[in-house]
Order: C-alpha cells, then structure tokens, then sequence
C-alpha cells in the first residue's frame, strides 16, 4: 500500500514537477484549470435550471437548460410535424439496417450494396420524409434539426465517394483531356469556399433550368456539396494511389487484369486501407461544412438555434442552443474520429497481403 | 493506330462534346430565362449607384459610392479578417503544438484538451459562439462599459482603443522604423550563423539598441498624436472600434485552425529524427537553440505544404463570418450587391473567380517561400552555405 502510494508520488513529481520551472507552470496551469472548471461547474450543473415553460425561469449565472428539454423534439427533427415523426424514425431505422449487407460473409462484392445505397436512398428518404404513395406531403422546409444534418451528410458523403474515385483515377490518367478536365474540377472546387457553392445552387442553379423547371432546394444543396466534397475526397484516394507500389500494378498487368478489375480487385482495396485515417478525417470536415446551410435559410442543427431562441417564451436562449448543438457536433465527430482509429488499427492487424518490399 | 487509340481518341471527343453540350443547354437556358425578366447580361451594374451602407471600411465609403466600390471594401475586409487569422492560428498553433510536446504532463493534455475540443466543433458555431455568446450575452452594454483607465472600453458594440493620428513628421518615422527592423532581423541571421560556426559572441544587445532607436523617435518627435476614445450622447466620437464581427471572426478562426496548426507543429517536430536532437544536445546548445537552430528549421520543411492548406482553408472560411454580418466579400458583394442588382451569374463568378485567384496567389507564395528554404533535393539550403572548415 506504501510502496503504491509513494510510486504514485515520484510519477507525480516526474510527471509535473520534475524541474523547478515545471512546478511553477503546473501550479500556474492547475490553478486556471480549477478555476475555468469552478465557474463552468456552476454554470452548467449547480446554478442551472432544468424544469419551466418560458425564460423567466433563468437564473444570473446559471444555463437554462429547460429550453433545450421543451425545445427538444425541435433539435433533433426540425419543424417537422409531430404526428409524422414516425416516418422519420423508420427512414432512419431502414438507412440503419441497409447496413447489415456490409457485415454478411455471403455478400462477396460489397461494392454493389453500396450501388444499392445510392439508388435506394433517395427513394426511401423521399418516399417517407417527403411523403407520396398515400403518405401526406411534407415540404422540405419543415426538414431540420439533426435529422437535416444527417440527411445532408450521408447523401453527399454517398455520392461523393464514387466521383472521388473517378476524379483521383482521372487526375492520373494517361490520357490527357481526362486529366486536365480532372485537374480542373479538382482545383477549382478545392479553390472556393463551399459557401460560394450553396449560393450558387440555390441562387444561381434555378436560372440554369428550363423555364418550369424546378428542383427542390434540397436536392440541389446535396447536389453542390457532392461536387465540393468529391475534390477533396478525389485528392485524398490519389493520395493512397500513388502510395500503391509500383509493383503491384506491374503484377495486375502481367497477371492479364484489365483496368477496371486491376482497380477494383487490386489497387482500389489497398488504396481505401491507406487512406482511412484521411478518409474518416475528410467525412468530419463534411458533418461539419453541413452547418454553412443555416447561411441559406436551412434549419439543420445550428440553424434551428436561432428560431428556436426566437420564440417570445423563450427569448436570448441562443448561448444554451448554441452550446447544445456544439455538444452534438463535438459527440458525433469525436465518435467518428474514434471508429476511423478502430478500424485503422483493425485493418493494419490484417495478415499483410502482396510481396513484401 | 491500333484500336486502343482510336477508343481513347472517341471517349475524350464524346466527353469534350458532352460537356460542352451540357453548357451549351444550360447557357441556353440560362439566357432565355434573364430574357424573360428584363435583366441585362453583363457587368454595367458595376459603375451604378450601390446606395446601401457598410458597417466597416478599410477605405472611404459611401451610399453613393458604386457597386464596383462594394466589391474592393468586401474584398479588402476579406484579406483583414485573413491576415490577421492567418498570423494568430500560427502563433498559436505554434504555442500549443510545443505545449503538445511539452514534458510537463500537464501543459501537453491541457494541449490536447484544446485541440480535441475545439476541432471537433464545427467552425461556424466557433463564429456564432464568440458572437452571440460572448459579445451579446457576457459582455457588458454600452453605458456599462468594462474600462482600462482611458485607453480601453470593453462592451457589446466592441473593444475602443485610442487611434493614432500620423503627424508631419511620421513618414521620417516609419523610414527609420523599418531599417531598424531589418537592422534587427540581419542581426539575428548573423547570429545564427556565427552560432552554426561555433562562434558564440553576444549580440543582442545590439539588437535591443537597434529597437530603442525607433523608440526613442517616437518619444522625442511624437510622430503620431494618441487619440483617446471619448463619449458623446451614445457612441465614440473618436478611437478606434474593433467590431464585434470582426473579432468573432478572428478568434474564431485563429482558435479552430490552430487545433490543425498545432498538430502539424507536433507532428512535423516528430517526424525530425531523434539523432538531430541527440547531436544538438551532445553539442552543448541549450534548450531553445536546439530548438531554435536544429530541430525547427528540419520540421519546417514538411510542415510548410500542410500549414498552406491551413492558411487557404482561414480565407476561405472568412466568409462565414456572413453568419454575424461581417462584411466580408461573400457578405457584401455575394449578399447585398446580388440581392440589389439580380445579376447572380456574374457576382458568382466574379466572386468565385476572386477566392481562386487569392488561393493562388497565397500558394504560390508558400511555394517561393518553400524553395527558398528547401533546395531541389529537399535538403534545407542553410545547411550547405556553411562551409565546412
């Protein structure tokens, strides 16, 4: 007992108090750190409400949390009107369980459950989120909340996987129209900021049209994201190509493969194992650039903070709305970061295919 | 020609013909639409009147100035927020990935406590935060003001500093001011390399000499007058108000891109191989020229591609400052001068072209800067100009 106390000690002292110009900073740090953690604890647990129906409720000095309680409903499903909520969980539930395919040992060419997705989805979220075949219509501007942020994520990610792939394999084509027209969508996009790109697609985009023409606002805002999100994704797979050996090409052509099954069988599989890491990093930065929609008019998670503190009950609410939806956003990107890793370190455990170099 | 030619040949006419059809069909349709709404197509609007107001302005503006005017005041208040986020996320990226590294246990996981908070949180709500947050809801009202002695008000509407008016004998002062940095800076390049010559003489008091000159100027001849914020009825009638748009944008850009600076920092410092250190310490140079002369100016070379991401990614992301009204490219000329004239293709695509243009350029400079560190073989240049005795 001793012994473990006075070990817990010297790692202590080795740990922060090694030299005397550490022991200061460690004091100086340890004393801030209390202090910042003093004052949020009180902010956000002991002077906090948690039950009232309007804002009169608060308290100097403590969050209201009883916005976000009454508002709840609101941040997870938008304006979407409440005795259709259900369409919204099976839409989720069925998106879910599309997923099963992937973990079955059966399916032997994964790639065309992902074909399934992207022909599947739209269909699935238009036929219970938009309505039809029975089901009341629901215009898309009632769609928010994080139901919106998930909308708009797993579509663009969807779609802009496959034109990645095509751009980074186009960058690097022999042909050379291929390649400059590649080169050019790359760095053009890479080169705005997507905001630019939202206000073409719901400005601009609708005078592109034939005159009675229209699509919806949705669509088109998942339509450029997916053209913003592809040039990143494409240069991070050409990436993971030219980390491919040389070697493995050379084997794929003598073995007789042609392109297209060289890619898919051989090069492809070990390009998404490189990439991963970048791969899950690029689908963060994407949850994230989903929030510029609020820009737009759209009520996505951080969007809807503003309406939601709007409401005469429940006026100057934005800091709790606002420190709510970054709690979401920083859980949901941290969850991916750390999966990324898993299957990073899972992948690499994998018994090392091809020749050793 | 054999046969995998000519099919090369016909895919890249068919997907030239393609594209070029799909532009064609949209132009088409494009002009037939502003036909029908009496828009003309062009960039005229630009020379007529904009006749609405910007909140900040580097140069002189007015509501009767043009449209064209609008265009360089967003761009100008772009470049601001962009330098200036640019120097802060680096001087922090710098601070935090040498904390990340730090051997006080403490400093490095308070480190990457920072890191993992703020970069998992999207940028905007980083915008909104220190906006709505902060200047609205903590920060005290106008009459309330939150002071330091007479030189700085602190409240919803801003932080006021005193400005300074330059007198007629400011233009002696700023020749002086910028030969006695250069002064200082040249006496800093000899020292290094008197130190990677073995040589260790003491040259910086020189330096604080070359500082004091400059100092002394502006103590003797005053070349700029202070000007101390007053209030009259309900605003300053003089000083200098940094706008809370402003600063939400810039600390919410230098605090979320420094997350990515400072792991590129601590990666880059990492990825110096440990022998570098080992030589430097075994040499005698104390901790921060080891730092300083050995271990930085290795990790600068891989860290100068991935830190230009970073810098392209801060111009880029000023534009959400549009969020808080700042009056940046995208907000004036994107937002209002569109809105006003109706001419969406053309402001896009001039706004567009303008973003791309500024990446380029900024590329293009990291890229000089590269190779001017960096030799064709990869190898840092200083390193051969030391002749070897």
């Amino acid at each position: 007992m001793n012994n473990k106390l006075y070990g817990r000690i010297k790692s202590i002292r080795h740990d922060y108090f090694n030299t005397p110009v550490n022991a200061v900073l460690s004091l100086v740090m340890i004393f801030l750190l209390a202090k910042v953690a003093i004052w949020f604890v009180n902010w956000a647990f002991i002077h906090a409400v948690w039950t009232g129906e309007t804002s009169e409720v608060a308290r100097p000095g403590g969050a209201t949390w009883a916005f976000i309680i009454k508002k709840f409903r609101f941040f997870l499903f938008g304006f979407y009107p409440k005795q259709h909520i259900w369409r919204i969980l099976v839409t989720l539930v069925l998106m879910g369980a599309s997923f099963v395919p992937y973990f079955m040992k059966r399916v032997s060419h994964k790639v065309l459950v992902f074909v399934a997705h992207m022909v599947l989805w739209p269909f699935v979220i238009g036929l219970f989120l938009a309505g039809g075949l029975g089901l009341e219509k629901v215009s898309t501007n009632n769609w928010g909340g994080l139901t919106l942020t998930f909308i708009l994520s797993a579509l663009g990610l969807l779609y802009s996987f496959p034109i990645g792939i095509l751009l980074a394999l186009g960058r690097r084509s022999e042909q050379r129209i291929i390649r400059i027209l590649s080169t050019v969508y790359i760095e053009f996009f890479r080169g705005i900021p997507l905001i630019t790109i939202l206000f073409m697609s719901s400005v601009v985009v609708p005078f592109f049209l034939p005159s009675g023409v229209a699509i919806d606002k949705i669509i088109r805002v998942v339509i450029g994201m997916t053209f913003f999100q592809s040039a990143y994704l494409a240069e991070v797979i050409r990436g993971g190509l030219q980390a491919v050996p040389e070697g493995q090409y050379e084997a794929a052509d003598s073995l007789g493969f042609k392109f297209g099954l060289q890619q898919y069988l051989i090069i492809m599989p070990q390009v998404l194992k490189i990439t991963i890491a970048n791969i899950g990093g690029i689908s963060i930065s994407f949850i994230k650039d989903t929030t510029l929609v609020l820009i737009i008019g759209m009520f996505d998670l951080l969007g809807i903070v503003k309406p939601l503190a709007s409401d005469s009950n429940w006026l100057g609410m934005e800091p709790e709305g606002l420190i709510f939806a970054g709690l979401v956003y920083w859980v949901i990107c941290f969850a991916i970061s750390r999966l990324t890793y898993k299957i990073e370190v899972k992948v690499n455990t994998l018994p090392a295919t091809g020749v050793k170099a | 020609m054999n046969r995998t030619k000519i099919r090369n040949l016909t895919a890249q006419t068919g997907l030239i013909l393609l594209i070029l059809l799909m532009f064609a069909y949209f132009g088409f349709n494009y002009i037939r639409n502003i036909s029908q709404r009496n828009i003309e197509i062009g960039y005229g609007f630009m020379d007529d009147t904009a006749g609405f107001s910007i909140s900040q302005t580097l140069i002189p503006y007015t509501e009767a100035d043009t449209f064209g005017r609008t265009f360089v005041v967003g761009l100008l208040n772009t470049l601001l927020a962009s330098v200036i986020s640019i120097i802060l996320a680096t001087l922090l990226g710098f601070v935090v990935g040498l904390m990340r590294l730090s051997s006080n246990k403490l400093m490095s996981q308070t480190a990457l406590f920072y890191v993992e908070l703020l970069r998992n949180i999207p940028p905007l709500l980083h915008v909104l935060f220190w906006y709505q947050v902060v200047f609205l809801n903590v920060l005290p009202p106008f009459k309330e003001s939150f002071k330091l002695g007479e030189w700085l008000y602190i409240n919803v509407r801003g932080i006021t500093i005193p400005s300074f008016v330059p007198q007629d004998n400011s233009i002696p002062f700023h020749i002086i001011t910028f030969i006695s940095l250069c002064a200082v800076i040249y006496v800093g390049i000899i020292k290094k390399q008197m130190v990677l010559r073995g040589i260790h003489k003491r040259l910086w008091p020189w330096q604080v000499l070359l500082v004091l000159v400059p100092v002394a100027y502006a103590w003797l001849f005053k070349p700029y007058s202070m000007v101390l914020p007053q209030i009259t009825k309900f605003k300053f009638s003089s000083g200098m108000t940094i706008r809370p748009e402003l600063f939400s944008v810039v600390v919410a850009m230098a605090t979320y891109t420094s997350t990515y600076i400072s792991e590129i920092v601590r990666s880059s410092i990492l990825a110096v191989p440990k022998g570098q250190l080992e030589a430097a310490k075994s040499l005698g140079f104390p901790s921060y020229r080891r730092l300083q002369l050995i271990i930085i100016p290795q990790a600068m070379r891989t860290m100068i591609p991935p830190v230009t991401n970073q810098y392209l990614n801060i111009i880029k992301n000023t534009s959400l400052g549009m969020a808080v009204a700042y009056p940046d490219l995208t907000a004036v000329f994107a937002g209002t001068t569109l809105n006003q004239t109706g001419r969406a293709l053309e402001v896009m695509a001039l706004v567009m072209v303008t973003y791309l243009s500024i990446s380029l350029v900024t590329s293009l400079l990291m890229n000089w800067y590269n190779s001017s560190i960096i030799d064709r073989k990869g190898d840092l240049i200083s390193k051969e100009d030391i002749p070897v005795e």
